[in-house]
């Protein structure tokens, strides 16, 4: 009985271990930005991704080493940095496109809206790696 | 327990100087000359419109502090030209009270002289053209057909408004004339939307007597934008609407967005329109009575009724973001605004004055 129990309680501290790896790894991305005449739109969700580029629609099933260099380049972005940068003076007169951005990374939540054609660096080579898996 | 009181005290003060911006809708008659809702635009009113509302109130008044110091003139012109429009509308009013306060108090300005009859506005089209994007006269002529046809209530499509706002139905008549069409070859495919097209040194074209012109430039803009404008108060260097070349008239390159509604819907910013739903969430008005309250543009062609902020949004106006053949209406408020820009001391009284 008492072997038994030990191995239970190993068997369920493993598991929980797992799971918590497992949420720890989960990469949810939505980032669409929108305008009159314009659409550009990403949805990544675990290994999946879709990518609407004005209604030209590309999707993929990401491999592990695709999925490893996301998170590699994701773990190098210091978000504390980054920060919203589209200004409402230049939407009022069109002259922007707002670019919502959502991520959640290692148990984290970020939230952005970014000038669609002036995105930060960062932001735009982790976009360009993904348009890069669905090509 | 008196410590305990005058922390609950504080943190009541704290929560109700800091409530959050909600879906309320904005009581749309507001006193005469009441400028206490005009806002200054700041990046943080649309940054964290949907993120951290709870703060909004009291970091927007930061920022906007921040920007005044960063642009002073601009923001004082933009309030000028707010105030100004806002007076003109409150003297057409039977009650209306255009200095403000109560019941016009002694030693108020009298309101700005209404321009009555037809505004003609002539139209300086300068072109950067691209061969692959080609501007012909005939788009030249069928954009100024429209322009002509909207801002005189005679698209044809207006027919389909519903009856709801059948009787808002505005004709600004405002009647566009071409003036001189200015060419300039180019091989840019994207122009951005930092005014270059509008400066002869950065290969672009100089605007033409902006003060008695309006100044229409056509450009391969990219970055998905059709068309941008500047309101009334900017620099006279660079006043004007940018259109991108293939969204100039009536022209098969344009697709759904080829039938002219990008110059109506820009030449409206010119003329001191905001975009419908206030760029904002309900709260954020275009400063426009009779248009609904809205919280984000449509976009394609929405069946009637499209509800948000608990009414139904005017999705035809010319000022949100519909294809061209779904939008055939100014409201009667619009109308307003714009003619107030012509009237005596407007942004654009130049343009009715001999």
């Amino acid at each position: 009985m008492k072997t038994f129990n030990i191995v239970l309680i190993l068997l369920l501290a493993f598991n929980t271990s797992c799971q918590s790896q497992e949420k720890k790894n989960t990469i949810m991305l939505n980032y669409k930005a929108q305008t009159r005449g314009f659409l550009y739109q990403i949805e990544f969700k675990n290994d999946s991704i879709e990518i609407n580029n004005n209604n030209l629609v590309k999707s993929a099933i990401l491999t592990k080493s695709q999925l490893l260099k996301i998170d590699s380049l994701l773990n190098d972005i210091n978000f504390k940095k980054i920060e919203d940068n589209i200004s409402t003076n230049e939407l009022a007169v069109d002259r922007a496109i707002k670019g919502v951005f959502e991520l959640n990374y290692n148990q984290n939540s970020y939230f952005f809206e970014f000038s669609h054609n002036n995105l930060p660096k960062e932001i735009e080579n982790l976009m360009k790696l993904l348009e890069s898996f669905t090509n | 327990m008196k410590k305990l009181i005058l922390s609950f005290a504080i943190l009541g003060l704290a929560f109700v100087a800091c409530q959050p911006s909600s879906d309320e809708i904005p009581t749309q008659e507001t006193a005469q000359i009441d400028m206490s809702d005009f806002y200054v635009y700041t990046d943080y009113d649309a940054s964290k419109a949907t993120s951290d509302a709870k703060e909004d109130k009291c970091h927007s008044m930061k920022v906007l502090n921040r920007q005044l110091k960063e642009n002073p003139g601009l923001e004082n012109r933009m309030y000028n030209v707010e105030k100004h429009t806002r007076t003109f509308i409150a003297g057409k009013k039977p009650d209306g009270n255009p200095g403000g306060g109560n019941n016009g108090g002694g030693g108020d300005p009298p309101p700005p002289t209404g321009y009555t009859g037809t505004i003609t506005i002539p139209v300086v089209v300068n072109i950067l053209e691209d061969p692959a994007h080609p501007v012909t006269t005939a788009h030249i002529n069928s954009q100024i057909a429209i322009l002509n046809a909207d801002f005189n209530n005679s698209n044809p499509n207006t027919a389909g408004v519903p009856a709801e706002f059948a009787s808002l139905v505005a004709n600004a008549d405002i009647t566009f004339t071409l003036a001189a069409v200015n060419r300039k070859a180019s091989t840019k495919s994207t122009w951005g939307t930092n005014d270059a097209m509008k400066d002869a040194a950065q290969g672009g074209i100089d605007a033409t007597d902006p003060a008695n012109n309006l100044n229409l430039w056509v450009c391969e803009i990219g970055g998905g934008i059709l068309g941008y404008a500047q309101f009334p108060g900017g620099a006279l260097a660079t006043d004007g609407v940018v259109i991108g070349s293939d969204f100039l008239g009536e022209n098969t390159a344009g697709g759904v967005y080829g039938h002219g509604r990008t110059a109506t819907h820009e030449v409206g910013h010119w003329l001191n329109l905001r975009h419908i739903w206030g760029d904002g969430r309900c709260r954020q008005d275009d400063f426009v009575a009779d248009t609904p309250s809205s919280d984000a543009p449509n976009y394609g062609c929405p069946t009637y009724p499209t509800v948000n902020c608990k009414s139904n949004d005017m999705t035809m106006n010319y000022m949100d973001y519909v294809y061209d053949d779904c939008m055939y209406m100014f409201s009667n408020g619009q109308n307003d605004r714009m003619r107030a820009i012509f009237a005596s001391g407007g942004a654009r009284e130049s343009l009715v004055t001999p």
